[in-house]
């Protein structure tokens, strides 16, 4: 099977999820990538406990890590060594894309910068992936992803009422997801302008702006109005949106009643007959009284029988679904988005797959799992023409190595 | 790049905002209803129209079919019912236009009835936000349309670079639930490598504090807590409970009242600037009418202005990122 990248270089100098996801989507579609970690401070993605605290499987403990760095090769090169200069120019000569994530100026103090890039290479593009820009008086600011989920604006209008900003904590991320879904565009678009023009570009993707992109409307609005929204739960946009209790353990069940005819169909099926609701005003104005209707009938099931129940009659209505239940409920959409991918100890696990559907098929697969730290180097610094007594000889001098250098 | 944009769904509209701002002509057939659930500015009109419709040409249904067949994609936003009586299947499309790459969205699975609520449900991010004891609660906005967007933005981008090598082209799909699931995938391979279900709840790490005139989101790593110390220069930090990012979790109360001592007699752009400079990637919680006049989004020419019918002159966000350090706008 081909890919839809097949054939397209990509450099990956990028840590943790934001640059690494981008790039794993890309290798995914066949794009050869390239990691390049440091082997003294490898990608500490490599060792996030913050969530689970998983230890096994030494440089690939983290189970994230093997899933944002499959397809990929390693390799440890010394950005600090001033020998590393030439095999980094060899690696871009033959690249189509650089990522990275860096801290602002940190690419430029390795001598990395784009004019060097493009200097060694005029078709190559550089995707940054920076925090807040490269410009700007908050540039050299340091963030996490939910960092910028304060400072994007998604925390002012995420919570149960005013006294409660909400973020989706480590356990998501947000900021640095969505910056992955979009990165791997804007890379191909780059590539795709390159190879009409002869000239590679750099492009600067700001997290912080990318959050804020997605609440478009709501600046726009408030610039009409002055007023800022504030978190107003599930209600929505239009006040008549619902998430209440099933039977069971933490189940819910999330509807959608903006639609008068939604509105007659689920009141049809939970038994309600009060005519004070049957348009959208007067179901804003009861909020409280039509939540609890609803959930005096939930509480009698479960959520995806609560779900399927109005689903059947027409009204907008979902269970919420827990991420491990999500396995089965795609396979029996037929959909295979869990695939099985090896894991270091010749078992195997299950990881997502794609974000969507191409015909004819896009090709995605997984060929190999995620390498150790410098796994690759002596087969990559081969391919660069370097000779075996030239690959000792770096070895020898720390400029490289196939493993972490304490 | 020539665009066509069928109807509006939110997906497909800011798909079309993305492929504008990357320097695309993009043409909108309005057909089929406006966006539900939209934010009425004053006057009437829709804020999300008035910003997902910026940089494109509206253009009336008959002139569509003409405009497809010189189209190198086309953003179908209508239901599939809708889209196959109208002859624009996407199959139907690719097949009377071999190299054309189509483009398709909907919130929730195709049939089934659902908006961005039931895609942020079904696709389990909505589990992980919020408090345990508490509902599970949605990101505001059409967060999982909006990521379906994105998602289609890659799948079509990738399709172009099959097309400008092998040729030919394509039908990229996805929902708001793919793309929103595709996105919270930590949960699940968490779920996969220890059988924990990760639940939602901000009760570990990083703290949201109360200040003088808000809120500020206190992230910091373990690596950063000998900072935050420095930072807050309260004595009954050293205490031996706090010593380990366990510990912290632990005794969490009683480390959030210390230091929202620390906090509520400062405003947050305090505690941002000054906590940034003592290494601590803390940020503030701006609200939207606080984003219009930051100063590192002004530096930075983040915000365009339109002239909108009955709501006058209104700003919005252009996009989100620069190429050889140049804004672009759709």
């Amino acid at each position: 099977m081909t890919g839809m990248l097949d054939g397209l270089h990509i450099l990956d100098l990028s840590g943790i999820t934001a640059g690494g996801r981008t790039t794993q989507i890309m290798a995914d579609y066949g794009a050869e990538v390239i990691k390049l970690e440091g082997p003294r401070r490898p990608d500490p993605f490599r060792h996030w406990t913050v969530v689970t605290g998983s230890t096994g499987f030494g440089d690939l403990g983290n189970p994230a890590f093997r899933v944002v760095n499959r397809n990929k090769r390693g390799v440890a090169v010394d950005l600090k060594h001033p020998d590393s200069r030439d095999i980094v120019r060899r690696l871009v000569e033959r690249t189509d894309v650089v990522v990275e994530n860096f801290r602002r100026g940190v690419l430029d103090r390795l001598g990395l910068g784009y004019a060097t890039l493009r200097e060694w290479n005029p078709r190559v593009v550089l995707l940054s992936l920076s925090s807040q820009g490269g410009t700007g008086p908050e540039r050299g600011y340091v963030s996490f992803g939910s960092t910028l989920e304060a400072l994007g604006g998604l925390m002012s209008m995420t919570g149960y009422d005013e006294t409660t900003p909400t973020w989706s904590t480590n356990k998501v991320n947000y900021p640095d997801q969505i910056v992955s879904v979009l990165a791997p565009g804007l890379a191909a678009w780059g590539h795709l302008r390159s190879r009409e023009t002869g000239q590679g570009c750099w492009i600067d993707l700001s997290q912080r702006e990318t959050v804020t992109s997605m609440l478009g409307e709501w600046l726009l609005a408030t610039s009409a109005t002055g007023a800022a929204p504030t978190p107003t739960a599930n209600r929505g946009p239009d006040g008549t949106d619902f998430c209440v209790p099933c039977a069971g353990e933490d189940e819910w069940v999330a509807i959608s009643l903006g639609d008068d005819r939604h509105w007659a169909a689920s009141a049809a099926v939970v038994g309600v007959t009060d005519d004070r609701f049957g348009d959208a005003a007067g179901r804003r104005a009861g909020y409280a009284e039509v939540e609890k209707l609803l959930a005096v009938w939930a509480a009698g099931r479960d959520g995806d029988e609560a779900a399927s129940r109005l689903a059947a009659a027409g009204v907008p209505a979902a269970k919420v679904a827990k991420a491990h239940e999500l396995v089965d409920r795609f396979a029996a959409a037929g959909v295979d988005f869990y695939i099985p991918v090896g894991t270091p100890d010749g078992g195997s696990e299950r990881q997502i797959s794609w974000a969507f559907d191409v015909t004819p098929d896009g090709g995605p697969a997984v060929r190999r799992r995620a390498p150790h730290v410098g796994e690759h180097t002596r087969e990559v610094l081969g391919e660069l023409g370097y000779a075996p007594v030239e690959v000792d000889d770096l070895f020898a001098r720390g400029v490289v190595a196939d493993r972490v250098v304490a | 790049m020539r665009v066509v944009e069928l109807g509006s769904h939110p997906a497909t509209g800011y798909c079309g905002l993305l492929l504008a701002g990357l320097g695309a002509t993009v043409s909108k057939v309005a057909v089929g209803p406006a966006y539900a659930d939209d934010v009425a500015l004053p006057g009437g009109a829709g804020a999300r129209a008035a910003y997902l419709d910026q940089g494109k040409s509206m253009v009336a249904t008959d002139q569509a079919d003409a405009l497809l067949a010189g189209a190198d994609v086309v953003l179908a936003g209508l239901p599939e019912a809708d889209l196959a009586a109208r002859g624009w299947a996407p199959e139907a499309l690719r097949a009377a236009h071999p190299d054309l790459v189509v483009a398709v969205a909907t919130s929730v699975e195709p049939g089934t009835p659902g908006r961005d609520l039931q895609a942020q449900a079904s696709s389990g991010l909505m589990y992980v936000i919020g408090e345990p004891d508490r509902p599970p609660l949605r990101l505001p906005g059409p967060q999982a349309d909006y990521t379906a967007g994105l998602a289609l933005l890659t799948a079509t981008m990738f399709a172009l670079v099959r097309r400008a090598g092998a040729g030919g082209g394509a039908v990229v799909a996805t929902t708001g639930t793919r793309a929103t699931a595709f996105l919270d995938w930590k949960s699940q391979i968490y779920h996969e490598d220890e059988g924990r279900v990760l639940r939602r709840g901000s009760d570990s790490g990083p703290l949201v504090l109360r200040c003088a005139d808000g809120f500020v989101g206190f992230y910091y790593r373990p690596e950063e807590w000998p900072a935050v110390k420095r930072f807050v220069g309260d004595d009954r930090l050293d205490d031996e409970r706090f010593a380990t990012q366990r510990g912290r979790d632990t005794d969490r109360a009683d480390l959030r009242a210390i230091l929202e001592e620390f906090t509520a007699a400062r405003d947050k752009a305090e505690i941002y600037h000054a906590g940034q400079a003592a290494g601590i990637p803390v940020g503030a919680v701006w609200d939207t009418a606080e984003l219009l006049t930051d100063p590192q989004n002004a530096a930075r020419d983040l915000f365009a202005t339109a002239d909108v019918p009955g709501a006058g002159a209104v700003r919005y966000p252009r996009l989100p990122w620069t190429i050889d350090g140049e804004r672009t706008t759709a």
